[in-house]
């Protein structure tokens, strides 16, 4: 039975899900890089404030700050391959930077296995938001309302940075014409570290907010990259707006799937891939290519 | 190399391969047996990767699918081998004519995604689907016939059928199709504007790569007597990928020492068969930033056309 | 020949070509002219396939083209060279004319045997375009004229019966200039082909052109006879002056 709680877990779901796809798909507007690695960047996230919550603790505030860590150490590891690594390969054929992308999830998948083995850990609640809220229609976990909130929240903001401020006008025009943004002066590898760190970081803070509600485990690096490289499909590469929509499909989509053919919802979500791509081979948002 | 030159060094690679068995090494015998299939998986790949210049993220798809096909015909419907290896290759063709035609209707990037996505789905659906595919305890004892049953025996069969498989697509390779894919790859839309069909051209590439994939899926399935759903899993398709790249995507033939290093690797660091991944990822990155062109480019092999070492936007109109 | 009946496209509002309407008889020199912006190249993109028209037609030969892919309005007897270089630049020239013959005899899709040389119709096409000294270069580290002329043969590999090209003399100096259009008269009237080209250079159009259209933001407004257009009050207004250089 499909009811209000079924669509809030949906609902919850596919806004955690838009953090990560939003970093992605402006990653690749920006700097026209399909960016495997972000599935170790959200993994890394969640095991990142694991250890910092093993260390000091649940006591009132103290998530936060694990949460923050994490986004900073992000940030901090995104900002380096991007400075060190990554930058060398822009002349190059996309080939090499896809590859090496992948070869990075790989990497990061295996240092997080190294340091912390393949055994699922979990984290618990925070104090704050522990137990359930009552909503009228229906009692829904705290924690899960806060992760709607934190998505509705997100997306306002990065909607606001786009629309109203001088970065985000500044990363709207670099997705447009690279060229044409050097050329009025503009510090491009910088936008390039700030976009790759900031798109990182907010991977690595979804991956340490889902902590909570999920176990984390090997694997779920390759479930989350898979997750948003289908989102950035049915949204539409590029597309802040597509990957929003896409990715409340998606959650809707897994919720409706959970209740009616559990074990098999991967399947729905395939299926609505499948014939997002038959009519709209581009992305409900996305642009139209012809050829190349 | 001139032609006839490569041809007799061919030819004493076979015989060479031929007398392993006299070796008396049941290891070097499993050994040898295993660098073949994963040649022919590579080189099936190198069709997409280094002619067609598509990525895919998701080849070990077909392997997988190859394998359990044949698994299943050989054990559940007792189906004899020469029936079985090529209903396993039917039935991969059918999947990766499907699944390549979604693939291929877009750019790389979509490309890439949608082979790294698929992959996982047959991940899945091997993983959930027990009643036929034994889930995650894997499907076991694979009834390899008798006369396949020594490791000498396999191995000399599996020579047999690699070195079928790989002239087969040596000629592809060489054939219209490929030149017409290197040109795709070069300049999509100037092959179009040539009239080729260009879709058509890669789903066909697709789906022939897929095929043979199956093909040393399916004789893994008959070396391991067993074959588990992390045959399809991204890693798979990881390690497949790389032998391509560093044994040089510009080249037929270096696919296969990619391979070769790759299994080498693999034994002499068993020790630390726990970094694998990470090892793996590291020869990548490795390779990509170093010796791009692979092993098969040090040697002077060169580039296939289209593999940049600038960034230059396609010429397109 | 080549009939253009009334094609529009629109891009998110700004209308790049209205109701365009033109026709190309047979073994005809037939110039498009007009401004830069006024939507020559995209009138062409849109007869080729490359760009899908809102509303219109065009007809080949009778048989329709709009809806088209590029690759089966190409099949259909027509070719094409583009603006900018658009050649496999890595591979050699002879390479490069492969590819277009493969095309041509539709081998494309042969797999199961081993690629022909093709010497001999290599070799022709090559003599055609005069490009027989350069058969081993590399496509795309070759001279800027001697690209355009590969993009010559490459359009003529499929032995269309109508060629179109987008400003063939683009970037050329005056020497280049009067070769490619030298060779490219020759090779019309030789094989009987039709001819369609844009050009900004009005010397060119004046010389060899038989029937010239005149395109202004995305409309034709005159298309007759050389004297005729030279003399259209509207087309003097809009855009002729003196002959250019």
């Amino acid at each position: 039975m499909f009811g209000a709680i079924q669509f809030l877990n949906g609902l919850s779901y596919g806004l955690s899900l838009f953090l990560v796809a939003a970093g992605l798909s402006i990653i690749f507007g920006v700097l026209r890089v399909l960016n495997f690695a972000h599935g170790g960047f959200y993994m890394l996230g969640g095991y990142v404030a694991y250890e910092v919550v093993r260390r000091i603790g649940m006591e009132h505030g103290l998530f936060w700050v694990a949460v923050i860590v994490a986004g900073v150490v992000l940030a901090l590891v995104a900002a380096g391959i991007e400075r060190f690594m990554l930058r060398q390969l822009y002349n190059r054929d996309q080939i090499y930077q896809l590859l090496f992308t992948f070869a990075l999830v790989l990497l990061i998948g295996d240092v997080v296995r190294i340091f912390w083995s393949t055994t699922a850990l979990s984290v618990s609640f925070p104090p704050e938001l522990r137990g359930a809220q009552n909503l009228g229609f229906t009692i829904y976990p705290r924690y899960r309302l806060f992760l709607c909130v934190v998505g509705v929240v997100a997306a306002v903001g990065l909607w606001l940075l786009f629309q109203r401020t001088r970065w985000g006008r500044i990363i709207r025009a670099a997705t447009q014409d690279r060229e044409m943004l050097s050329s009025l002066g503009v510090n491009v590898p910088m936008v390039y570290l700030a976009v790759f760190a900031g798109g990182g970081a907010l991977a690595g803070i979804s991956g340490a907010l889902a902590a909570p509600a999920l176990a984390l485990r090997g694997g779920m690096d390759a479930e989350i990259i898979v997750e948003c490289f289908i989102v950035v499909i049915i949204g539409g590469l590029g597309s802040l707006w597509g990957a929003f929509i896409g990715a409340l499909l998606i959650g809707q989509l897994r919720a409706i799937g959970i209740t009616f053919v559990p074990e098999w919802e991967i399947v729905l979500i395939y299926l609505l891939m499948i014939v997002v791509l038959v009519f709209r081979p581009w992305g409900l948002f996305g642009k139209k290519q012809a050829g190349s | 190399m001139k032609a006839n030159m490569q041809i007799a060094l061919l030819a004493a690679l076979c015989l060479g391969l031929a007398l392993v068995p006299l070796s008396g090494s049941t290891y070097l015998v499993y050994l040898a047996t295993q660098i073949l299939i994963f040649i022919l998986f590579a080189t099936s790949l190198n069709l997409l990767v280094g002619y067609g210049g598509l990525i895919s993220f998701g080849h070990a798809a077909f392997f997988a699918i190859g394998g359990y096909s044949n698994a299943i015909l050989l054990t559940t419907y007792g189906v004899p081998v020469l029936l079985a290896l090529p209903g396993a290759m039917v039935v991969t063709a059918i999947l990766s004519a499907i699944i390549g035609f979604f693939c291929v209707r877009l750019t790389a990037y979509y490309f890439s995604m949608l082979t790294l996505a698929f992959g996982q789905l047959v991940w899945a659906v091997a993983f959930k689907w027990r009643a036929v595919t034994g889930g995650d305890d894997g499907f076991l004892r694979v009834a390899v016939p008798e006369w396949l049953a020594t490791p000498s025996s396999f191995y000399l069969f599996s020579l047999l059928v690699v070195a079928l498989a790989v002239a087969v697509l040596w000629v592809v390779a060489h054939s219209p199709l490929g030149r017409t894919m290197m040109a795709i790859r070069e300049n999509e839309t100037r092959a179009g504007f040539l009239g080729v069909n260009t879709r058509l051209v890669q789903l066909i590439t697709f789906t022939i790569a897929g095929t043979f994939a199956g093909l040393a899926g399916g004789l893994f399935s008959m070396f391991n007597r067993s074959l588990f759903p992390n045959s399809a899993w991204w890693l798979q398709s990881a390690e497949v990928l790389i032998m391509v790249v560093l044994g040089g995507i510009g080249s037929f033939f270096g696919p296969m020492v990619g391979a070769l290093a790759l299994i080498l690797l693999n034994r002499l660091t068993l020790q630390l068969t726990e970094y694998w991944p990470a090892l793996l990822a590291i020869i990548l990155i490795v390779t990509l930033f170093f010796f791009p062109n692979g092993i098969a480019g040090l040697f002077g092999s060169r580039p296939a056309p289209g593999l940049r070492d600038e960034r230059g936007e396609k010429s397109d109109a | 020949m080549l009939e253009v009946d009334g094609i529009t496209k629109s891009f998110a509002g700004f209308t790049a070509v209205n109701k365009a309407t033109l026709t190309v008889a047979v073994g005809q020199v037939h110039a498009v002219i007009g401004p830069n912006g006024a939507g020559k190249s995209t009138l062409f993109n849109l007869i080729t396939g490359h760009l899908t028209a809102d509303a219109g037609e065009v007809r080949l030969e009778g048989k329709r083209l709009t809806g088209l892919p590029p690759h089966a309005v190409v099949r259909s007897g027509l070719g094409r060279s583009f603006q900018r270089i658009s050649v496999f630049s890595k591979m050699s020239v002879r390479e490069n004319i492969q590819i277009g013959l493969v095309a041509r005899e539709r081998e494309e899709l042969c797999f199961w045997r081993p690629l022909r040389d093709r010497r001999r119709d290599t070799d022709e096409l090559l003599e055609t375009v005069g490009l027989i000294d350069e058969q081993n270069a590399t496509a795309g580290q070759m001279s800027y004229g001697k690209q355009k002329q590969l993009e010559l043969a490459l359009a003529l590999a499929g032995q269309p019966r109508i060629l179109l090209l987008d400003e063939p003399t683009a970037g050329m100096s005056p020497r280049e200039t009067d070769e490619c259009i030298e060779l490219v008269m020759r090779v019309v009237k030789e094989r009987g082909m039709t001819l369609l080209f844009t050009e900004h250079d009005m010397n060119i159009v004046f010389g060899i052109a038989d029937r010239i259209s005149v395109l202004h933001h995305g409309e034709i407004i005159a298309s007759g006879a050389p004297e005729e257009v030279r003399a259209n009050t509207s087309v003097q207004e809009v855009y002729l002056g003196r002959p250019a250089r």
